[in-house]
């Protein structure tokens, strides 16, 4: 009996569980996606021409610091930018659907069945007035038009797929109730309960603490291999990323500033910015002396400098970098977007 | 790869090594500290309530020149225990002697010297400052509160802004007009200005870019080592703090449950909280479960 | 865009200057709202040169006049211009209002913030559900009550004489203590576990000064909104309070006892005796709320400059 068996839902199509790298249409491909900032006449561009592709099965790594653009990037899929954004320009095709062309409704129907969503932040997605197997419930209910009865069997199901222990008595908690990692466990049954092909996962763990951490991480893991679901996990940690991912995408002032399989970007990163940025994780060694830093700051939204973005802040900057955008440099599935890689 | 020997020497900045049986800075005896959980009315006024202790007889010693590291999780004491030691909670028991004396029993001059000496900077750098006041105003009132004489402060404001490594013009900034790391140097530049012997330091970086935490992490160490201030940091993340500290101590549910030079807690853990609490730390690839292998594409 | 750079300089600079007001403001409704109580402010001071005639002087040849020629807005039962009556009625109005308020605020705020910042005690609990109390009936239900229970006559305390303007200004501040204290405790509670605050104790900064120099500053937006709008409440109940008698007393004109004398003409076609004074309740009402709005809008910070998120 499959996972999926379990769940009450082995009448629906069977999703194939593909590997990385897998030939044919992507699931979601991301084309040349704008995202802007601002009100009336001020808009900065925060995003500026993202492409991500992420095919059946596969999870894909967006990491980046803060202002990168990689949570407006996610939220522009779930079409959930907050207020004063907008997609200024861009493709996005999921599973042969124009997202962009679709209307509130369509997009609601996509939402939390096709596509799920996870926060940094379960409390603030979680209704906190309603028992959480209750919340669940009705989102099977409203997308598969399952009965009460049914709905809470599958809420219990999908509890205890998560790792929740005594999952029928916890359908009966508030949000409040549970601890942080409680949390999004059910937060992920949440987004995992109408079998979306494709997970969102936005800083999942960055709240967690690092033992939570490890637990969540090992959930998700476990979830989405058994239904064979594709992630696209956003994160600022570099070492979870190298941990679960089979693809890694790495942004910079809303840019994809290199993309590779996981192996290649962290053992021959080509960017820069990139092998800066491995350099500066504090790790578990007995390394004693000054921290590696990145000099400088990330540029600030409405004054992100010409040519390479990065090139003030760049070990290898020369004098191409802050003239011009640098061109792609590509093989194979390995790119980046740098003069110093394309010497 | 885990020299077990002593690496003070490199680890310490302005003073040689921790001074062992010198007069600690900062002790904290028996600490305990507990919060009555909210329960009904008749509870609370009969004393009946139930009670949690979010620090549980905790006692440590900070000598002069060291830095310190205290690491655990949420909700495991850290931050009450480090709010103890400024002084800004009172202890439910156990005393907190500054040079040797109880700063519950200080008066006058002698209690001053204490709330100058000892001083903090905060994790969350966006409630640290005051929104409204610009950073000159800022500064300018802790040097004032420090007793510094007016005329002296227009100069002292200039090499503090160096100390922390700004720029002189972000004294003109508003704390919001400022990145999460400058507003950072700030809150180190405020404390600074104090004048301070103890720098409690309460997950300083953990609000920052990782590109950016090392910045402030050098920057507390180059403090210790050219000022010889004595630094206190409070972490869950055990690679910084083991990166820059001479000692540590893990925290576990309000108690300390081991405690010890880096080098041995890292690579020779004795409870098994710090060696779950290693184990969970991501290692990138090197991490990477084998089981994790999916079916090739087209089988 | 291009409009603006075909224009010289100064033109250019007029209009950044206007849209730097109106986004003062908070947008084009709060500017008018803030235009509005600006030129019922400009009525009222200038309100003697401003107005056509004497709006107590009785004419009964020019009992109930049409508006037009030399009575804009017609003339009352005793031959009194309505247009300069509504003038010097909003001087009544607007003062009876303005000192609420600001007796509101000076009680309330000092409440709010004390109990807000020296937490804990038995004592701000007590004044706390006290205060809840008091503000979980409407202000307007309490005004006619009390202002029924003291009646309209003029109350001497020692040397003091309170005519009913002023019993009435007292009251409503009184009234309006508990809400303006709620909203200021709510803040100042959670601005005194602000990070800033410790380090100000760190400082060995007393406390009061802490709570003066640091908290309230930072409290202030809110209670600033809610003011505003409490004018246009005390501008209702100034006016329903005179309408049945027992607030401003005639012949002192105020909007509230202009209605209540137009009663009885509302059959009998002499419209502009009941339109005028209403229509000036409703545009200080709605210029008072207009400009609450526009300042909750600038000063909430959840409408400030958007902030990007990873």
């Amino acid at each position: 009996m499959s996972p999926r068996d379990d769940l009450g839902v082995s009448d629906m199509a069977p999703i194939p569980v593909v590997g990385r790298g897998a030939p044919g249409k992507p699931l979601l491909e991301i084309e040349g996606l704008h995202i802007a900032f601002g009100a009336r006449d001020r808009w900065f561009e925060a995003v500026r021409g993202v492409d991500l592709r992420i095919h059946a099965g596969e999870v894909v790594g967006v990491v980046g610091e803060s202002g990168s653009g990689k949570s407006l990037t996610a939220l522009a899929i779930m079409r959930l930018l907050p207020r004063g954004a907008r997609i200024s320009s861009g493709r996005m095709r999921f599973a042969g659907t124009d997202l962009l062309a679709l209307d509130e409704r369509g997009m609601n129907r996509l939402r939390g069945s096709a596509m799920g969503m996870i926060f940094q932040d379960p409390l603030t997605a979680l209704n906190p007035a309603l028992p959480v197997g209750h919340q669940i419930a009705d989102s099977i209910r409203t997308h598969q038009g399952l009965g009460r009865a049914a709905a809470l069997a599958r809420a219990e199901a999908l509890l205890d797929l998560v790792g929740i222990a005594r999952p029928r008595e916890r359908l009966r908690a508030f949000p409040h109730e549970l601890s942080g990692g409680m949390r999004q466990r059910v937060m992920t049954a949440l987004a995992v309960a109408n079998d979306p092909r494709l997970l969102i996962a936005d800083e999942p763990t960055t709240a967690l603490d690092v033992t939570v951490q490890a637990q969540v991480m090992a959930m998700l893991d476990r979830i989405r291999r058994e239904l064979g679901i594709a992630v696209l996990f956003i994160s600022h940690n570099l070492e979870l990323v190298a941990e679960v991912c089979d693809r890694v995408a790495v942004m910079y002032a809303g840019r994809v500033v290199e993309g590779a399989v996981v192996e290649a970007l962290f053992e021959a990163p080509r960017h820069p910015y990139t092998r800066q940025l491995l350099r500066c994780i504090p790790r578990l060694n007995d390394e004693t002396g000054p921290m590696p830093t990145i000099p400088g700051l990330p540029p600030r939204l409405g004054a992100i400098p010409g040519g390479c973005p990065f090139a003030p802040r760049c070990d290898a900057a020369f004098a191409r970098c802050t003239a011009e955008a640098p061109d792609i440099w590509r093989r194979g599935d390995h790119m980046a977007r740098c003069w110093e890689a394309l010497r | 790869m885990s020299p077990l020997d002593d690496r003070s020497g490199e680890r310490h900045g302005g003073l040689d090594r921790p001074h062992q049986g010198a007069a600690p800075l900062l002790e904290l005896r028996d600490i305990r500290k507990e919060y009555a959980l909210r329960q009904g009315l008749l509870a609370r006024l009969t004393g009946r309530a139930e009670r949690v202790a979010a620090v549980d007889d905790v006692s440590l010693a900070i000598q002069p020149g060291e830095v310190f590291g205290l690491v655990g999780e949420s909700g495991c004491g850290k931050s009450t225990l480090s709010q103890i030691a400024v002084g800004l909670l009172a202890p439910s028991s156990g005393q907190v002697l500054y040079r040797g004396a109880d700063i519950a029993a200080l008066r006058g001059e002698a209690r001053q010297a204490y709330r100058r000496g000892v001083q903090m900077v905060f994790q969350d750098t966006h409630s640290s400052l005051n929104p409204r006041k610009r950073i000159r105003r800022a500064l300018a009132e802790a040097l004032a509160a420090s007793g510094q004489p007016r005329a002296a402060i227009p100069a002292k404001l200039l090499a503090l802004m160096d100390q922390v490594g700004l720029d002189a013009v972000m004294l003109d900034r508003l704390p919001h007009e400022l990145s999460g790391g400058q507003r950072q140097r700030v809150g180190i530049a405020r404390a600074l200005a104090m004048d301070p012997a103890l720098l409690v330091a309460d997950e300083p970086v953990s609000s920052l870019d990782v590109s950016l935490q090392g910045q402030i992490v050098n920057l507390l160490r180059e403090l210790n080592a050219r000022l010889g201030l004595t630094i206190v940091l409070v972490s869950h993340d055990l690679a910084v703090v083991a990166r820059i500290c001479q000692r540590i101590a893990v925290m576990q549910a309000g108690q300390i449950v081991e405690e010890g030079p880096p080098a041995r807690v890292l690579f020779a853990p004795e409870h098994p909280y710090t060696r779950t609490l290693i184990a969970a730390v991501p290692r990138g690839l090197a991490g990477r479960r084998s089981t994790r292998e999916v079916a090739p594409a087209e089988a | 865009m291009s409009v603006t750079l075909t224009h010289d300089g100064a033109w250019r600079r007029g209009m950044d200057r206007l849209r730097r007001i109106v986004a003062a403001c908070g947008g084009p409704a709060g500017c008018l709202g803030a235009a509005i109580v600006l030129a019922l402010l400009v009525l009222a001071v200038f309100a003697t040169w401003i107005a056509p005639h004497d709006p107590l002087r009785v004419s009964l040849p020019d009992q109930l006049l049409e508006p037009g020629g030399d009575f804009p807005f017609g003339t009352d039962q005793s031959g009194r211009d309505v247009l300069s009556r509504v003038i010097w009625a909003s001087r009544a109005s607007l003062a009876v209002a303005g000192v609420a308020v600001l007796i509101g605020l000076a009680l309330g705020v000092t409440l709010g913030l004390s109990a807000g910042f020296f937490r804990g005690g038995w004592a701000e609990q007590a004044i706390m559900r006290l205060l809840d109390a008091v503000a979980a009936i409407p202000v307007l239900i309490w005004a006619i009550a009390l202002v029924g229970i003291f009646g309209i006559r003029e109350i001497e305390i020692g040397p003091f004489t309170f005519g009913n303007e002023v019993k009435l200004m007292l009251m409503l501040g009184l009234l309006y203590v508990p809400t303006l204290a709620r909203i200021t405790y709510t803040s100042a509670a959670s601005e005194s576990q602000a990070n800033y605050v410790a380090a100000r104790r760190l400082q060995g900064v007393p406390g009061w000064r802490i709570m003066l120099s640091d908290v309230l500053p930072n409290c202030l937006s809110p209670v600033i909104v809610q003011a505003t709008l409490m004018l246009a409440l005390g501008i209702i109940i100034e006016a329903s309070v005179s309408f049945v008698g027992l607030g401003v007393q005639p012949p002192t004109p105020s909007w509230g006892n202009m209605l209540a004398d137009a009663r009885n003409y509302l059959l009998s076609g002499e419209w502009w005796l009941s339109v005028f004074p209403g229509a000036a309740i409703s545009v200080t009402v709605i210029g008072f709320n207009l400009l609450g709005d526009g300042l909750r809008d600038r000063l909430d910070p959840r409408h400030a400059l958007p902030t990007v998120a990873g």
